[in-house]
C-alpha cells in the first residue's frame, strides 16, 4: 500500500513538474538580471483594466499565469536575453512573431501543451527590455483594439515599468 | 508535387534575399508573423460577419514578412534595385503607383490560378518598405486583412483592392 502511495506520488510529481518546468528558464535567466517582476494570475489582470475595457477582459480571459521581468541594464547591453530564445528553441518552441532592427524589437515564441498553451517573449523597447511567460490562451482577435486602448490610457501597460505614470492615472481618476 | 506545393508556398525569394541582406542593419525594422501565429487567429470563434471574413482570409496564409526603413538615405535606389530583383524574379506586376510622394508596386507569384505570394514593394523619399504575404492568397480578402491587421505599410494592401472595385466599376460603364 505504501509502495503504491509513493508510486502514484511520483508519478503526479513529475506530471506536475513537467507541467511547470517551461517557466523555469525564463525564472533562472531572470533571478540575477531582474529590476522588477510581476506575477499575474486571472484575478490580478483583470485589476490593471482600470477603465473596465470589455475588450482587456476577453483578451486575459484564458490566461492562466503571467510573469513579466524587466530585465538590467546589464541584459540590456549584452543582449543575453538571445541565449534564453535559444533555450526555448531547444524546448521545441516556435517563433510566432518577430521585429529587430528598428525602435521595437520583439520575439514571441509559443508551444502547444494540451490546452494550455505556453508562450515566452522579450520586447526591447529603447532602454527598456522586458521578458515574459504567460500560460493559457489569449484572444488575437481583441489584440488590435487592445492597444488602440493602451494608447488612450485605459488600463495600466503592464509592459510599462514607468511607475510615476500609474501613480498620475490613478489619481485622475 | 508536395514537395513542389510546399516550394511554392514558401516564403518568396526576393524577400529573403532583402532579409539576409539587411539583417544587421539597424535603419531597417524586420518583422516576422508565422504560419503558427496565423493559425492562433483561426482557432478563434468569430463574433461578427466582420471577424468571420478575416480569419477566413488568414486560414490560408503561411507568413508575413516586412522590412521597413523610414529615414533611408538611398530609399529611391533602394525601390529601383528592389524592383529590378522582383522583375528578374519572375514576379508578375498587379498594380503599380507613382506620384511625386512615394512609388509603390504590387506583385504576385501565380501558379495554376492560385496566388502564392503577394508582394508590395514602396518606396518614398526616405522611406522604402517590402511586404510579402505568402501562402493561398485570395485577392478578393486583401482589404479585409488589411483592415484587421493595422501593420504599418499593410493598409496599402487596401488600396489595391480599392483599385480592382474601381477597375469593375468602370468596365461596367
Amino acid at each position: 500500500m505504501i509502495r503504491k502511495t509513493i508510486l502514484i506520488s511520483f508519478i503526479l510529481a513529475l506530471g506536475i513538474q513537467s507541467l511547470f518546468a517551461q517557466e523555469q528558464p525564463l525564472k533562472d535567466f531572470a533571478e540575477d538580471r531582474k529590476e522588477n517582476k510581476f506575477c499575474f494570475y486571472p484575478s490580478s489582470l483583470r485589476m490593471v483594466n482600470l477603465a473596465n475595457n470589455p475588450d482587456f477582459d476577453e483578451l486575459v480571459n484564458g490566461i492562466e499565469k503571467l510573469l513579466i521581468y524587466s530585465l538590467d541594464s546589464t541584459a540590456r547591453a549584452d543582449k543575453s536575453y538571445k541565449e534564453l530564445i535559444a533555450t526555448y528553441e531547444e524546448l521545441d518552441y516556435e517563433e510566432l512573431a518577430s521585429a529587430y532592427g528598428g525602435e521595437l524589437n520583439f520575439y514571441i515564441y509559443g508551444k502547444e501543451r494540451g490546452k494550455a498553451s505556453e508562450y515566452i517573449g522579450i520586447i526591447r523597447q529603447e532602454d527598456l527590455v522586458t521578458a515574459f511567460y504567460m500560460r493559457g490562451q489569449i484572444a488575437m482577435n481583441k489584440l488590435p483594439q487592445l492597444m488602440q486602448s493602451m494608447g488612450e490610457g485605459d488600463f495600466i501597460n503592464p509592459f510599462d515599468f514607468n511607475l510615476d505614470d500609474f501613480g498620475k492615472h490613478t489619481q485622475d481618476q | 508535387m508536395l514537395f513542389l506545393s510546399m516550394a511554392i508556398m514558401a516564403q518568396g525569394p526576393v524577400i529573403k534575399k532583402y532579409f539576409n541582406e539587411l539583417e544587421d542593419n539597424e535603419n531597417y525594422t524586420k518583422v516576422s508573423v508565422s504560419q503558427k501565429m496565423f493559425s492562433m487567429f483561426t482557432e478563434l470563434e468569430a463574433g461578427s460577419d466582420a471577424e468571420n471574413e478575416f480569419l477566413e482570409a488568414v486560414s490560408k496564409l503561411k507568413g508575413l514578412k516586412i522590412i521597413a526603413g523610414d529615414s533611408v538615405a538611398d530609399a529611391a535606389k533602394m525601390y529601383k534595385k528592389a524592383i529590378a530583383d522582383i522583375d528578374k524574379a519572375g514576379y508578375e506586376e498587379l498594380m503599380s503607383v507613382k506620384d511625386a510622394e512615394e512609388n509603390m508596386q504590387f506583385s504576385i507569384i501565380e501558379k495554376d490560378g492560385i496566388i502564392s505570394e503577394l508582394l508590395m514593394v514602396v518606396g518614398g523619399k526616405k522611406s522604402f518598405v517590402m511586404l510579402s504575404l505568402y501562402g493561398e492568397i485570395d485577392l478578393k480578402n486583401i482589404s479585409k486583412i488589411a483592415q484587421e491587421m493595422r501593420v504599418e505599410g499593410l493598409e496599402n494592401l487596401g488600396k489595391m483592392h480599392d483599385d480592382h472595385d474601381n477597375d469593375k466599376e468602370n468596365d461596367t460603364y
